[in-house]
């Protein structure tokens, strides 16, 4: 979780190392099933994605190819991991779309894209993601763009889609409301870093960092019911120009010298972790 | 998608009217054609008994009349010059043309659109930058240049190609074709060459630019987050989109190309429509002229319209937009 610039999709990129241009890894690891994503070869990445690793983007109306038909997207997905005679894949396809809530799914894969709408799009970007039966699907927002209606069914069944069947589920959100909700642990990201991370319960009712106070706080609820919400003063820094040491530090009603110097990341007990000199109580 | 047709039909019919009656009146205006086929001695009395025979002296929208007239029939007149039907003169100079741009386009495309594609994908790339020069000399430098360089090149120094004509031709029926012939092919080296390479040169342009429109779509990160090969994202999910603009803009050139390719024509004396058409306005040969133009207009128009249909065939959502 984290508003927008603070490296959330970024983040996701990096996981599946589509990173474009001239952005690259620099250093650190991605650990994955027990191995580093970092030093792997391209071909070695590009077969874990889409098949161990998923992703399913923010925009429904830009994620898929509006020149292609719904089944020759999906088949090349199943087609690319395994090699199976293409009717086998037509079934994993439609069965996939069956999955996710499409009707009558054997006329929509002889659809084009612009024939659906965009909530049905998106229903198909999730049926790709699952085609391969991934260990973990990276959804980058993938409810921003929906109707509110269709974004808590949506939200409904990727959970219940990925609790069937043991996927991990990394979504990126801004949205407090929907981590809340769906999430186990929640990562709070600012300006590029996590600044905090723990179980759900602890991040929404004990809030460490002055940052998850702060959006917390500027939350509307009923307890805040007829007083005046409390923003989080100052804008996000630009990425280029961060301030030394802490990035919010300028922000921060918690400010103290140490400040001034980059704070680490500790882990506190529990397995909470934590990048604060000056916590709150 | 019936009705498209049909309506496309019809504002085509309306344009060629207009034209017909635009040419008329510009090349009536341009002279009298008698001048150039009696002699400069022959008296007054003499010119006008030619003007008669040729129903010239009637009023000028007498004789649009008639033209129209047997224009429906498909009569456009018969050659001052030679007295030939006109159609039948400009319909046996057509597969020279046709052959020669077809070359000279299918040149283009093999070439243009890889080379486009390489520089969109790494625009800053030192062989891109030297792409993108090499099409600007291509469409920049005049057509006529370029011929005329490729002649002295190959024909005067290497001595390897010949310069003009069509060399041996096959006939197929009432079909003559230069492409069935070593010779003919040897002739055809160099004309096809210069107006392929000024051709080419603009394909790269609309191919890079595509290329580098699609390029940072989500889907093309989509269907790389899918884990296809690279080379499947750049043949499937690229080219079917860019597609669309290098059908249209080679549509277009195909056109321009077959219905003026006067200079290239000109240049390597190679006996198509376009060098006809400048013959002819030469010598005022009216009737040439004018059904030469109608000619081509109605080609054009019949393009354009398979231009449209490939756009239908390319693009699922534009086929949504005729039916409603």
């Amino acid at each position: 979780m984290g508003e927008s610039g603070s490296g959330k999709s970024i983040t996701g990129f990096s996981i599946l190392g589509l990173v474009d241009p001239p952005g690259r890894i620099v250093e650190g690891s991605i650990d994955f099933e027990g191995r580093d994503l970092v030093g792997m070869s391209e071909e070695e990445r590009r077969a874990l994605r889409g098949n161990r690793i998923a992703m399913i983007f923010q925009d429904p109306s830009m994620t898929l190819n509006p020149v292609l038909r719904i089944d020759t997207q999906m088949i090349e997905t199943v087609l690319a991991h395994r090699s199976i005679p293409e009717a086998q894949a037509r079934r994993i396809a439609r069965d996939a779309l069956e999955k996710v809530g499409i009707p009558s799914p054997d006329e929509r894969l002889k659809a084009y894209p612009y024939e659906l709408s965009g909530g049905m799009r998106q229903r198909v970007a999730i049926a790709i993601a699952l085609l391969n039966q991934p260990r973990l699907i990276i959804a980058d927002e993938p409810t921003t763009a929906l109707d509110v209606s269709i974004q808590g069914q949506i939200l409904h069944e990727v959970r219940t889609l990925c609790r069937q069947t043991g996927t991990a589920l990394i979504w990126i959100t801004h949205d407090l409301a929907v981590v809340a909700g769906l999430a186990d642990r929640i990562a709070v990201m600012y300006a590029g870093r996590i600044v905090e991370t723990g179980t759900t319960a602890e991040i929404i009712e004990r809030p460490l960092h002055p940052y998850t106070r702060g959006l917390i706080a500027s939350v509307p609820s009923r307890a805040t019911r007829g007083h005046r919400l409390k923003p989080i003063r100052g804008m996000t820094p630009s990425l280029i120009h961060l301030p030394k040491g802490c990035a919010f530090k300028d922000r921060c009603d918690r400010t103290i010298a140490a400040c001034d110097e980059a704070p680490p990341s500790t882990v506190l007990p529990g397995g909470r972790t934590l990048r604060c000199w000056n916590p709150a109580p | 998608m019936a009705v498209f047709i049909i309506n496309r039909l019809m504002q085509a019919a309306g344009a060629i009217l207009v034209m017909s009656v635009l040419v008329f009146v510009a090349l009536f205006l341009i002279g009298d054609p008698t001048a150039m086929m009696i002699s400069p001695q022959a008296t007054e009395a003499e010119r006008d008994a030619l003007r008669v025979a040729f129903g010239l002296d009637r009023p000028l929208w007498t004789q649009y009349a008639s033209f129209l007239a047997h224009a429906a029939s498909g009569d456009f007149g018969r050659s001052f010059l030679t007295g030939q039907p006109a159609l039948q003169l400009i319909l046996q100079r057509l597969p020279a043309t046709l052959e020669l741009v077809i070359v000279a386009m299918t040149l283009a495309v093999v070439v243009g659109v890889p080379l486009g594609i390489l520089a969109g994908l790494r625009p800053k790339a030192v062989s891109s930058k030297a792409i993108m020069t090499g099409s600007i000399l291509g469409f920049s430098l005049p057509n006529f240049w370029i011929g005329l360089m490729l002649i002295l090149l190959f024909a005067v120094y290497l001595g390897v190609l010949p310069a003009s004509g069509r060399g041996d031709t096959v006939a197929i029926g009432s079909l003559k074709l230069s492409v069935l012939t070593l010779d003919g092919w040897r002739h055809l080296a160099l004309p096809a060459l210069t107006l392929g390479l000024a051709k080419a040169a603009l394909i790269i342009r609309v191919t890079r630019a595509a290329t580098r429109e699609i390029l940072p779509m989500d889907y093309i990160k989509f269907a790389r987050a899918k884990g296809l090969a690279p080379s499947r994202v750049l043949r499937v999910h690229l080219l079917k989109n860019i597609m669309i603009p290098i059908v249209t803009v080679t549509g277009l050139e195909f056109g321009q190309a077959v219905a003026f390719a006067v200079v290239t024509e000109s240049v390597f004396s190679w006996p198509g429509m376009g060098k006809l058409l400048i013959d002819s306005i030469v010598t005022l040969d009216r009737p040439v002229v004018v059904a030469y133009l109608i000619l081509v207009l109605g080609f054009l128009v019949v393009l354009n319209l398979l231009i449209d249909i490939a756009y239908m065939a390319l693009d699922p959502s534009a086929r949504e937009t005729v039916k409603s």
